[in-house]
Parts: structure tokens; sequence; C-alpha cells
């Protein structure tokens, strides 16, 4: 029993008044992860929209706003889109960022947002998130990559809804890093204030290879590559993010698998 | 703490790495030499082996190969890592109790590799209730000449058996009943998507009224040589905050009642 009274006085510190997703302001929000978009001559992003409202038997017409963000998590484009229904509708989004012209960067963010929230979520005090599904083409393989949503990012009034620690965490990924391939670290920083972020990739004898300390604000993704590490490693990163977990772009050759830390 | 299958697929292999660090610095967690061990079915028991230990920051890989001849050939493989040995036998799946965390969870990397290439995910495995059920909407499918699609469904229960039941695999729009097969507990059941008739605009939807699983979609191009890899959330995961399991009730309880053969 004082085992179980200190365990919980020494947690204190790390839990208290930090919550991995605060609650948005207005009842009728609705929420998105900020989904990464590769847009570029080797890849090509799609989203699986799901028309949540249906999936809930509400069966009138319904639609999304899409949100772009670039590198820097400034807003550039937005769009309202009608959904399918019960069909499946596939988002081509280099597509829609290639209509627009010369991008600033060949990566971002977006967010999905539901404009209708079905009566049965509301009623439970609950908010609808698009943790969806986005898929990465690279060099036109003839098979995609998916990657599920993580975290219920951003509201519709753009506000950042990640947690903040009071104290600086490690985030140990628990994942083996190769010699013999090449990695693409993406993080979010989906947290109000920006945040000192240090990335540390180490062998497992604890020697460092890559070291990098970087300043993300608010909205901001960043892509960290690590190529020709001599042993085997595994990545640490170190910040005031509740929970910082990254996606993970490997390479093998030409071919690319991609997935949630 | 949680189980770490070894994944079973067409033209793979599975590969399963444990790792022995925390997954963050401040969830309590033993920093010492761990018991790695294989559960499996045998005889109407679980039985459990040592086979092998880990130092502390260290990993390990496990192929099917480094489990053959341990246990039965078509017994799932579950891997884990504990400070104390686990029982040889057992009516009952052993709890597995040091070193959990929650933000994240302890994971590792479970794969699958074939001829030319790899793909996986991050992830555990703990117990269904067997009372669950299982409904999972599938946007992965894959469409062109050499891409087969499959839905991996991944059962751990606490009982030594597995039962069998059966999954409804529907169009969500149309309502259609497009395929019916058998699957098992504690087992990665693989089932076919190909066969069911499904195109492009094609939602489908599964149920399992009798067993939850946790669902993985696979898709394989030309035999392996590309491979696809991810899983659904759970229905809870389409809203935040709130009473989130009432929302996955609702749609339980819609979907099961618009589905029936």
């Amino acid at each position: 029993m004082i085992n179980n009274f200190l365990k919980k006085v020494r947690k204190a510190p790390w839990v208290l008044g930090q919550r991995l997703t605060k609650k948005p302001a207005s009842d009728q929000s609705v929420i998105s992860d900020l989904f990464i978009w590769r847009c570029s001559q080797d890849w090509n992003t799609y989203f699986e929209l799901l028309d949540m409202a249906s999936l809930f038997g509400d069966h009138e017409q319904h639609q999304i706003d899409i949100i772009f963000f670039n590198d820097r998590g400034n807003e550039f484009h937005r769009q309202s889109i009608e959904l399918s229904g019960l069909y499946r509708q596939v988002l081509d989004i280099s597509d829609t960022l290639s209509a627009l012209g010369e991008l600033s960067g060949d990566y971002g963010t977006f967010a999905v947002f539901h404009q209708q929230i079905p009566s049965g979520v509301s009623e439970i005090k609950s908010f609808l998130s698009e943790r969806g599904y986005v898929s990465y083409q690279y060099k036109n393989a003839s098979l995609r990559s998916y990657m599920h949503g993580n975290l219920d990012a951003i509201d519709n009034s753009l506000a950042p809804l990640g947690g903040s620690s009071l104290i600086s965490r490690r985030y140990n990924l628990q994942y083996l890093l190769k010699p013999n391939k090449d990695y693409e670290i993406a993080l979010v920083n989906a947290s109000l204030p920006k945040k000192i972020v240090e990335f540390n990739v180490v062998s497992f004898s604890g020697k460092a290879h890559i070291r990098e300390r970087i300043v993300l604000k608010s909205r901001q993704v960043f892509v960290l590559p690590i190529k020709n590490l001599p042993s085997d490693s595994r990545l640490i990163i170190r910040s005031k993010m509740i929970m910082a977990r990254p996606a993970i772009f490997c390479f093998d050759n030409n071919k690319v698998d991609v997935f949630h830390g | 703490m949680s189980y770490y299958p070894i994944l079973t697929a067409p033209y793979c292999s599975g590969k399963t790495i444990l790792y022995n660090f925390s997954p963050n610095n401040w969830e309590s967690a033993d920093r010492c030499k761990q018991h790695i061990n294989l559960t499996y079915i045998e005889d109407g028991l679980w039985h459990s082996k040592t086979i092998g230990k880990m130092a502390y920051n260290s990993y390990k890989e496990f192929t099917h190969n480094d489990v053959v001849g341990l246990m039965p050939d078509d017994a799932l493989a579950l891997l884990s890592v504990t400070k104390n040995k686990l029982p040889d036998a057992s009516e009952v799946l052993p709890v597995l109790t040091q070193n959990h965390t929650y933000m994240p969870m302890h994971r590792a990397t479970l794969g699958l590799e074939s001829e030319f290439t790899t793909t996986s995910y991050q992830g555990e495995l703990d117990p269904f209730p067997i009372q669950a059920s299982l409904l999972t909407f599938s946007p992965f499918m894959q469409f062109g000449e050499g891409i087969e699609n499959y839905l991996l469904l991944m059962n751990l229960e606490k009982t030594p058996k597995n039962r069998e039941v059966e999954i409804e695999i529907y169009d969500a729009h149309s309502k259609e009943l497009k395929k019916v097969q058998s699957i098992y507990s504690n087992q990665v059941n693989t089932i076919s998507l190909d066969d069911a008739g499904f195109n492009r605009e094609s939602l489908p939807v599964v149920i399992c009224k009798g067993m939850a699983s946790a669902p993985l979609y696979f898709s394989s191009y030309k035999q392996g040589e590309l491979l696809s890899l991810e899983h659904t959330h759970p229905p809870a995961s389409l809203v935040v905050h709130g009473n989130r399991f009432s929302a996955q009730k609702q749609l339980k309880d819609y979907w099961l009642s618009q589905l029936k053969k």
C-alpha cells in the first residue's frame, strides 16, 4: 500500500494537469489529427474519406472541410468536399495540391473536419475525431503504404489540442533502426506552445550517432533524415510533448514502409 | 505488459522484435535482465517456455524459424518479456503484470518479411473478453494486376481453446452479404478479400458477433515484391472525450442490427 502511494507521488509531477488531449472550447467542435502530406516527384499522398455521420446511421448528404498547412504550420489552402455516404472515397491529396501551383515545400500537414456531428455523439459529450487513414505512394509504386491517424491534434477553430508537459519527457521509440536502411522520422507539434525537441539516435551501447535539436512551432512538422547508421540503433525524442509519437518512413532501396511509432 | 505475436500472412514469414527498455522515462518500469517467453496452446492448456533472456536496453528478433519445433505447427506463437518465469502450463493465459506503460504502451515491432521486402507496425496483443464482438470498416483494399488483399484477424483469449465462429463481410452501402468465413480464437486468421466482389468504390464492413479481434489489413504485390500492412482503429476511436465506449456501442448496435445474413 505504501509502495503504491509512493508510486503515485512520484508520478504526480508527470500527470497532474497534463492531459494528452485538451477539451475543445466549444461543445460543437470537431477534431482532426494533423496528417502528414508529402507531394513531390517521388511522393503521392492519398486520404480515405470516411463519412462518419453515415457510419452512425445518419444518411443525409454530408461534407468535410480539409485544411492544408505548410511545413511551418501555416494554413495555405482549404476546401469543402461532399462525401459519398457509405461508398469508399479516396482523396488524391497530391492532385489537390498540384492544382494549386508551386508549393513552398514538399511536405506539410492537413486536417479533416466533418461538418455534421451525429446526435448520438453530442449526447454523450464526446467530440467527433478524424484519425483516419493516409496512404503514401513512393516512386509510383504499384502498392501504397497505409498509416493510421494517431493524435486528436486540432479542433475546427484550428486550436491545437495536444497537451504540454511540465517536465521534459523522453519518448523512447521501440523500433530497431538498421544500418542497411534509411529512415525519415516525422514529428508534428500538436500543442499551442512552441516546443524544443531533441532527437537522439543512439546505438544500443549508448553511443550517439545523430543529435539534432530543433524548435517546432505550433502545428509545425519536422522530418529528420537518418542515413548510413554504423550499427543497430534506436531513437530517443526529448521534449515537453506529452506524446512525441513520430511517423516513420522506412526506405529499403526503392521500397517504403510507413507506420506510426 | 502485453503479448507480442509472430504474425503469419501469404508470401511472408512473421518477424517480431522485442525491446527491453521502457517507451518513456516517467512510468515506473524495471531496468533489469528479463526472460523471453514463448506461450502457445497445446493439449487444451497454455504452455510457456523461456527461450532466452534479454539484457536491459537491448532488443531481440524472432521469426517463425526460431520457434519451429518448440510448439505445435499451427499454434499462435506469443512472445513476452517478463521479470519472472511464466508457469510451464496453465488453464488460463498467464497475466503479465510487470513493466506496463500506458503513454505509450510498451510495444514490439510486429512485422512480415517476404523474399523481397518487409512491412511492420508497432503493436501488442492483450486478451479480448470472450463476450466481445468485432466491427471494422476497411478502406485499405488496393487494386491492380498482381495485387492481393487480405484481412488478418488476430485474436487472443484467456481460455486455451481454438473456438470457431463466423465472420460476415458486407458492402457498407448496399448491405449485401459478400462473404462468410470461419475464424478461430487464439489464431491469426487469414481471409482473402479479393473473392468477395468489391470494387474501388466499395467500403467493406466486417462484423463478428461472437468474437473480437485486432483487424490487420495486408496487401501484397506480385507475391511479396511489395507489401502493405495497417490496422483499423476500434470504433471508439471515432470520438474523443465523453463516454467513448457508448459511441462504440452505438456503432455496433446500429451495424449489427443493419447487417443480417
